[in-house]
């Protein structure tokens, strides 16, 4: 114990010398990769500084934590009993092959190259050069028992598993040497209190096979659980690894209660424990670099040589290669030296003259053409990627064979999921099996079934009521379910259509069409749940017992299919969601697109980076984008602004659509660098592991800086626990979880609540108010009958009555009410266009100064943030993760594909959908000149009325 | 504006408005055009006059009925992958289609339908010959002796007016039938008839074989005649004095003028208006086609020729061989043929013949089987699409007026489709209970107004549906017969003149019980699903109500099935006329009140009340005659009964046995005052609106099953009694009682009347 405290210190200070070195990283998550990754039992804790992994038993939130999560064991022992399912369970044990040969770790190239006339390339077999290969790596190579833990990329799935059934799943990259090894999968996870262990399982399936199953304990603290994961089941390249949580609720089993229910992974305890002995060395493995503790990649672009800006162009480019083929959903780039650490990548973009000053690139022979080289990680420096040649065309050439050379390898499964990333992109008139989104067939005993899916819809998808996809669902369900049994397809976050299961004997069907309003869909990232609510009349009786061994009530199959009509092609603008989740129009064809950066400082260009990275995730394919300082001219080409505030002039404000003096008056304070707010207090060792479980509760995503709370993270953990809930909250619950992905104008939290919920008393006012509940609505069937009618009466008639109040609501009023930009902001994102072109479109994202723009970006570029990014402007609260937007007052129309007849019939039906009172006028327009004509014609044809 | 840039701006602004209504637009766009098209046509029915208000009118409601029928095909079908629901909600939105195809026909057509103004008085030296044909097979003599008399007494030089009975009764054939009795009627037919006409300056005419019925009677006579006008008068259809007067013109100032259509009216109601008790209030069925369609038609010279009550050029006759027999419906028929060949038709709205319909319900769907099955073999066998020599828009008129007919097939899919669902949770219809309120609820009420609008002054609410759901039980399988042999179906005489003593069921009612009882029991079902069975969702709730609303006119069907008595035996006809009564040797003036065929009604006066007239006793009317014919004839009267007192009071006369110059008298009270017919159709043409109409229908709904049902008991009941004690036969005795009063002067014996009228029946 007196050890870890040392450790901490130490790693305390290492922290404060790289904090110049590591700005980006001075956030918590991607910070000190040392600080939560696993090290090999016995090296030495100065070159690996030994973790907080071994926390001290003394606070009773981590009483139950595992030792150091899994962190060398001479044998890889599960801490928790894997439960091997059948048929994967004989290969698990099989003994690893023998390493006869080492893995390479040397330099590795694009392609060979026959034509270079200097040495030749250095054998793939060679010993590396002793600046990269130093000793230290060897010597952690060395261990038969060491093994790393590889985090798994956060996504927008994200690591929560909510509900009775939830499931998520990272497409994993293994390399050739790795798919040959032994490889186990480690879980650490922490659950509500609800969770009943008896009944809940965490379930592990690698490439659709179900590798393992354990009972989900961990409602008290971080438990880990190890699955060997059996030796072919992984292929080389990518692999499907797919974690489902099935949880049932201790005491109650109300469709409510369900939500409730929630694991989350720790991401830094969770990933593949792979045998040491295998780093990166390929450039075609390099999906296989490891994210940092909390999903992020770290991209350290160092820039050699002088900087100008077709050089930083470059690096921009090659980040977004990096980020698109490892499929990493939160890379984060910053500049600076070369960086050490087992996570993330150094990226080296320059002529061979002026890398050479950085990386010893002897080993690599003259540098003569285009090339691309990659040096191993070893315990100085990151796996390292130079992109070089001779001539700065040459290092251009070398990029563009960068992006040719990757073509996806893996399982078919790995290969679907890798697709799917991060959503799957469809378009108009296609239709897509449940089992190409990732989601597999699933029977399920309990009440409120789920099945989750992302989809992207073409950025210039024009959302309105003018079709409906078609969701053709295949499975079934079991008689005896109640009345209230039914199934609600929502679409981020809102639902969008409800179907009853209406037959008391139950029913199977392969095609049952739910019609899915397609207003309800939007440009970009969509993703959409099917739920099913199936209770059953035994349930207000909740026995324990028969959760456990719930009979089976709800069937999905994967061959479930959507189904999406034509849809109307074209843009609006300004709209930042169409923006961050499809790239638009940084993606779209035209001219290319400009990112200004009027004081380009490492800060500003390592956010800007760190943006076109995840615009280039969005589009799922590298955007070129151009940097320059000046402001360019209108109709040059859609412009992306990153500056700090202090730094833009405030007509760029303007012309982004803020107002310069609302900014000032927020953050004038701020605008003084050497008055910047301290960042992170320095937390102690308790404090932050609490704060770590308050980060895992609350689903926050870590990259934002959650604060002090009042009394410290330890109180705020233990009142949480002490909080008893009462019968309301499950209905609160409910509400929140619904709000995580809801659009624009919904102040965005995460699981804010309280998450120990122990129904002490809970139960007894529970029981009184279905008592109640019993007595007053369930006298008669006919009473009830009326009861229900004339709630849906209401219901409809209300919704019917708002609707039109809206509607003169919106005419009337001069719009919603504009957020406000307070001293809470800490990065605003705004939208506008000044003229009428795709390339008049301006998107503008800032900070008090440079430095906050480095600190609040990776906040901003967490999935869990970056979808909630939306309308006219987006401020973002990192403190919180929160998100408020400022819808789009008018939206204009941006013509991106040919105006076909169907394309234009399309629009305009959606565009009169959206203008129903324009609709009507036209149509009445049109009958009155249809009725002056047939009046004429008629007047004149036939006989005449005398 | 010249007609081609007309015609193309017409166009032009029909395409926008279909490229706007084909525009895929969200539920809330349609609910709020919907919404505001109904306030719309409520503000032009309030505000709107003339024609562009009126085109305005149907141009908005037809783009809900297309928004609606866009809909429909578009998202309401079954997935094909169940092929039993997808088929039968296929079936359900053909039907509509075929609906919605008959509503914007119905809409070209009567896009304006033509107002003629009076015709100015004529020299009589500039007159036609004009010969009146009154066609005959089994009607009663006094019917006939009516006719003639009404015929003879029309305003026009009598030496231009020729009237001829073609009497098919007294066939040589029939004459010779194997059957003597038959035979020997005939005879004693031909006999009296002959007499009657040169009693009444009138040609009797038969021929030897009983050929191509009523058009080969008619073009027997063909051969005989040599005016330049024919005119056709059903044995029934008495005209009015003012008929010629009205209509001849109208060839002198179109050469190509081929006939002059005017409507049919009758004193008596058909069996739905008898049992439903509407006869005296609600317009007539047949006043829309009438006092609507015809005129629709006649804008685009397409009014066509319905058998009676009409003038025909002789020569346009002869171009074709005279009259059509092709067909059972050779007015139609004919119309056609000559329409082909250019000839014009001029249609004039104004009620210048009084006739009777079929009573008894058997009588009323044997008549629209004949009507039914000749338009489709028309259809069939000169289909108007191919025929030479017709404009497009007649073709579409024809074409129309056809295809109308084929009205039983949907409705019966309409009245049986619910069930699908009600019992075999068939999904025959796709749609989400917000889409079914945008689209199918504003469409119905669209409908409703539309219908209302066009024809409210004729047709009150949901009647149609009514008529069409009580032919259509039988007319169906009439449409397949005719189908699958369009040259089978003859000519059968529609029975006419029948009385009905008794409240009874129609011997054509048990089907009606069936659906009934099926519809009902579909009712339950539905109620008792939608109430406790989990999982039964709002789209049981509309196939519920949809169902009800079928239960509503399968109810009222029910009681126009119950056969009411009918206490009047001759239908009356409202009057204003003076005239001097004689009883014993007192004469008085008296104010007629109405007159039928049977008797005349008195207003009441001290001078009428002073004779203190007791039953039975006799007297004669000497008419204030409007006509030249009448000179000193007088009326015999036989005094019935007294309601009311004073001037209030109301004095009943029959008519006693009457000589046929006496029929003169008769015909000049009843059809001498040309307005006293619109002043009868008037008085029911008022405008029913949507509530009260909907409200009558379904008290119909409610309380015309009990009433049937009543009766069905009461038949049971005297099934036991009759076969206890075998009844006496009651075939229309008072009919028969004043037929043998009759038959002094025709010596028909009533025995063979009453053999006659049987087969008929």
């Amino acid at each position: 114990m007196r050890r870890s405290v040392h450790i901490l210190s130490l790693m305390t200070a290492f922290l404060a010398a790289q904090a110049d070195a590591c700005l980006a990283q001075a956030i918590f998550t991607t910070a000190p990769p040392s600080l939560s990754r696993v090290i090999p039992y016995g090296s030495s804790p100065t070159t690996a500084p030994a973790a907080p992994s071994q926390p001290v038993h003394r606070a009773p939130v981590v009483e139950t934590a595992p030792r150091a999560p899994v962190a060398a064991q001479t044998a890889p022992r599960p801490s928790e009993p894997t439960r091997p399912v059948p048929p994967a369970s004989s290969p698990i044990r099989s003994a690893p092959p023998a390493l006869s040969a080492p893995p390479p770790a040397a330099y590795s190239f694009t392609r060979p190259q026959p034509a270079a006339p200097a040495p030749a390339p250095v054998p793939v077999q060679a010993q590396p050069a002793p600046q990269f290969a130093a000793p230290a790596v060897a010597a952690s190579v060395a261990p038969a028992t060491g093994l790393t833990l590889r985090h798994l990329t956060n996504n927008i799935q994200g690591f929560r598993l909510a509900g009775e059934i939830a499931s998520s799943e990272w497409p994993v990259y293994i390399t050739a040497e790795q798919a040959r090894l032994p490889i186990k999968f480690q879980v650490g996870y922490l659950s509500a209190i609800s969770v009943m262990p008896e009944a809940s399982y965490l379930t592990l399936s690698v490439n659709d096979v179900v590798v393992g199953r354990a009972n989900i304990r961990a409602t008290h603290s971080v438990k880990t659980i190890t699955f060997d994961i059996p030796l072919n089941a992984l292929q080389a390249g990518f692999n499907s690894i797919r974690l489902t949580a099935e949880q049932r609720h201790r005491v109650d089993c109300s469709l409510q209660a369900t939500y409730e229910l929630w694991t989350q992974i720790d991401p830094s305890q969770t990933g593949l424990l792979l045998p040491r002995s295998t780093p990166v060395s390929r450039l075609s493995d390099l999906p296989a670099l490891s994210p940092d503790a909390q999903g992020a990649l770290p991209i350290r672009a160092v820039v050699p040589g002088r900087t100008n800006l077709a050089n930083v162009e470059r690096i921009m480019r090659a980040a977004q290669l990096i980020s698109l083929h490892g499929r990493f959903e939160q890379p984060v780039v910053d500049i600076g030296p070369l960086a050490d650490g087992e996570y993330g990548v150094n990226l080296v973009v320059g002529p061979a003259s002026d890398v050479a000053s950085l990386v010893d690139l002897r080993a690599a022979g003259p540098i003569s053409g285009p090339r691309v080289l990659i040096i191993p990680a070893n315990p100085r420096l990151r796996t390292t990627i130079v992109v070089t040649g001779a001539t700065d065309a040459q290092v251009s050439e070398a990029l563009a064979e960068f992006d040719a050379s990757q073509k996806p390898i893996g399982a078919p499964a790995g290969l679907r999921a890798a697709a799917a990333f991060p959503g799957l992109h469809i378009e108009g008139g296609q239709r897509v099996k449940l089992r190409d989104l990732g989601v597999a067939s699933e029977e399920f005993s309990g009440r409120l079934f789920r099945a989750a899916f992302n989809v992207i819809l073409p950025p210039d998808f024009y959302p309105a009521d003018y079709g409906k996809a078609i969701v053709d669902l295949a499975g079934g369900y079991a008689p005896g379910l109640t009345t209230e049994a039914h199934i609600v397809v929502s679409v981020n976050g809102r639902n969008a259509v409800s179907m009853k299961l209406p037959k008391a004997a139950g029913d199977v069907f392969t095609k049952n069409p739910i019609p899915l309003p397609l207003g309800a869909m939007r440009p970009g990232l969509n993703r959409v749940e099917i739920e099913a609510l199936v209770p059953m009349a035994s349930d207000s009786a909740c026995d324990p017992l028969a959760a456990i061994s719930g009979a089976k009530r709800f069937l999905l199959l994967d061959s479930t299919e959507i189904e999406l009509p034509r849809i109307a092609r074209i843009a609006r603008m300004p709209d930042l969601a169409v923006t961050t989740t499809g790239a638009f129009p940084f993606a779209a064809e035209g001219m290319r697109p400009k990112i200004v950066a009027p004081s380009p400082d490492r800060e500003t260009i390592g956010a800007a980076a760190t943006i076109a990275a995840h615009m280039a995730i969005m589009a799922g394919r590298p955007i070129d984008f151009q940097l320059t300082g000046a402001l360019p001219q209108k109709g040059s080409g859609s412009v992306l602004v990153v500056g700090g505030a202090n730094v833009l002039d405030p007509s760029l404000l303007r012309a982004a659509g803020i107002d310069p003096q609302a900014v000032q008056k927020a953050w004038s304070g701020r605008f003084d660098r050497s008055a910047r707010p301290v960042r992170d207090e320095a937390l102690s060792r308790y404090e932050s592991l609490a704060r770590n479980r308050l980060v895992l509760e609350r689903n926050f995503p870590s990259a934002c800086r959650m604060p002090k709370p009042p009394g410290g993270f330890e109180r705020a953990i233990n009142s949480a626990f002490r909080r008893v809930d009462d019968v309301s909250t499950a209905t609160i619950r409910q509400s929140q979880s619904r709000a995580i992905f809801v659009g624009p104008n919904r102040r965005n939290s995460y699981d804010h609540s309280p998450v120990g919920s122990l129904q002490i008393t809970g139960q007894a006012s529970g029981a009184l108010f279905d008592e109640w509940n019993s007595k007053v609505r369930s006298t008669n069937a006919f009473s009830s009958y009326v009861q229900r009618t004339y709630a849906s009466m209401r219901e409809w008639t209300s919704a019917r009555v708002e609707g039109v109040v809206s509607w003169f609501g919106a005419t009337l009023a001069s719009g919603p009410v504009e957020p406000e930009i307070n001293a809470r902001a800490s990065l605003i994102v705004a939208q506008n266009m000044i003229g009428d072109t795709i390339d008049d479109v301006w998107t503008l994202v800032t900070a008090p100064t440079s430095a906050d723009l480095a600190e609040s970006v990776p906040c901003l570029v967490d999935p869990r943030v970056w979808r909630q990014i939306a309308g006219r402007m987006s401020i973002l609260d990192a403190s919180e993760g929160s998100v408020v937007t400022a819808p789009a007052r008018a939206q204009r129309l941006i013509v991106t594909q040919p105006l076909t007849i169907e394309n234009s019939r399309l629009i305009a039906a959606g565009w009169l959908s959206l203008n129903s009172q324009i609709y009507v006028a036209v149509a009445l327009v049109i009958a009155m000149l249809l009725a002056l004509t047939t009046s004429l014609f008629v007047r004149n044809v036939g006989r005449r009325q005398p | 504006m010249s007609a081609t840039m007309r015609a193309i701006a017409w166009g032009i602004s029909g395409l926008m408005a279909l490229i706007l209504l084909t525009q895929p637009v969200s539920v809330h766009s349609q609910l709020t055009l919907s919404a505001t098209v109904i306030v719309g046509l409520i503000f032009i029915w309030i505000f709107g006059r003339g024609l562009v208000a009126r085109q305005f009118f149907l141009a908005l409601a037809s783009f809900v009925v297309i928004r609606y029928m866009y809909w429909r095909w578009t998202s309401t079908l079954p997935p094909a992958s169940d092929p039993l629901a997808f088929g039968i909600g296929l079936v359900l939105i053909v039907a509509e289609m075929y609906c919605m195809v008959i509503l914007s026909i119905s809409l070209i057509i009567n896009a304006d339908p033509l107002v003629r103004p009076r015709l100015e008085r004529e020299d009589d030296d500039k007159l036609p010959v004009v010969d009146v044909f009154i066609p005959t097979y089994n009607e009663d003599e006094y019917i006939l002796a009516t006719t003639i008399a009404a015929a003879k007494s029309m305003d026009y030089p009598a030496e231009k007016l020729n009237v001829w009975l073609l009497d098919d009764g007294g066939t040589d054939q029939k004459c010779n039938d194997k059957d003597s009795t038959k035979a020997e009627a005939a005879r004693q037919r031909r006999i009296s008839l002959q007499a009657l006409c040169a009693q009444l300056g009138a040609i009797y005419l038969t021929r030897k074989r009983n050929e191509h019925a009523k058009a080969g009677n008619m073009n027997n006579a063909l051969g005989h005649v040599k005016g330049d006008i024919v005119v056709v008068f059903d044995a029934d259809h008495a005209p009015f004095r003012a008929f010629l007067r009205e209509t001849v013109g109208y060839f002198a100032k179109d050469p190509r003028t081929f006939l002059v259509q005017t409507p049919h009216v009758f004193l008596n109601p058909d069996p739905i208006e008898k049992n439903l008790r509407t006869f005296h209030e609600m317009p007539s069925e047949n006043e829309m086609f009438y006092g609507v369609t015809q005129r629709g038609l006649d804008k685009w010279d397409g009014s066509f020729f319905c058998g009676s009550a009409a003038l025909l050029r002789r020569s346009a006759l002869e171009t074709t061989g005279g009259f059509s027999g092709i067909t059972i419906t050779e007015d139609c028929e004919t119309a056609f043929e000559l329409h082909s060949k250019g000839w014009n038709s001029v249609y004039v709205d104004k009620p210048l013949i009084a006739g009777l319909q079929p009573e008894t319900f058997t009588s009323f769907i044997g008549q629209r089987s004949r009507w039914c099955q000749g338009m489709f073999q028309i259809l069939m066998l000169k289909n108007p699409a191919l025929k030479k020599g017709l404009k497009f828009i007649q073709r579409v008129a024809y074409l129309s007026s056809m295809t109308f007919w084929f009205f039983p097939v949907p409705r019966m899919i309409f009245m049986f489709a619910p069930l699908t669902h009600i019992f075999f949770d068939i999904k025959i219809f796709v749609s989400n209970f917000d889409e079914a309120i945008a689209y199918t609820l504003t469409y119905m009420i669209v409908n409703v107004m539309l219908q209302n609008y066009l024809y409210g002054r004729v047709r009150w609410p949901w009647v149609s549906e009514l008529y069409e759901y009580v032919q259509g039980v039988f007319l169906a399988k009439a449409i397949v017969s005719v189908v699958m042999s369009p040259r089978k179906p003859t000519f059968n005489v529609t029975a006419k003149g029948l009385t009905l003593d008794e409240d009874h069921l129609s011997e054509l009612a048990w089907p009606f019980f069936a659906i009934y009882g099926l519809l009902f029991s579909a009712g339950l079902v539905a109620a008792y699903r939608y109430m406790f069975e989990p999982g039964v969702d709002n789209l049981m709730l509309v196939v519920g109500l949809w169902n009800l609303f079928n239960m509503m006119i399968a109810g009222a069907a029910l009681g126009a099935v119950a056969e009411r008595k009918q206490p009047d035996r001759h239908p009356r006809l409202t009057i204003t006329r003076e005239g001097t009564l004689t009883v014993g040797d007192k004469n008085i003036r008296v104010r007629m009140k109405d007159v039928s065929a049977g008797g005349v009604s008195l207003h009441g006066s001290s001078e009428l009340s002073a004779l203190s007239l007791d039953t039975g006793m006799t007297g004669r009317l000497a008419i204030d005659p409007l006509g030249e014919i009448v000179k000193d004839e007088t009326l015999p009267l036989t005094f019935v009964h007294q309601s009311g007192t004073g001037d209030t009071a109301v004095y009943g006369f029959e008519f006693a046995a009457m000589e046929p110059d006496e029929y003169y008298v008769l015909a000049d009270l009843m059809y001498a005052d040309s307005e006293a017919l619109p002043s009868f159709l008037q008085t029911r043409r008022k405008h029913k609106n949507v509530f009260a109409g909907s409200a009558r229908f379904i008290w119909w709904g409610i309380s015309e099953p009990v009433r049937a049902v009543s009766y069905l008991l009461k038949r049971e009941k005297e099934k036991k009694e009759i076969a206890a004690a075998e009844a006496p036969p009651k075939t229309s005795l008072s009919w028969l009682r004043r037929f043998a009063a009759m038959g002094k002067a025709a010596q028909q014996p009533a025995a063979d009347a009453a053999a006659q009228v049987k087969q008929s029946a």
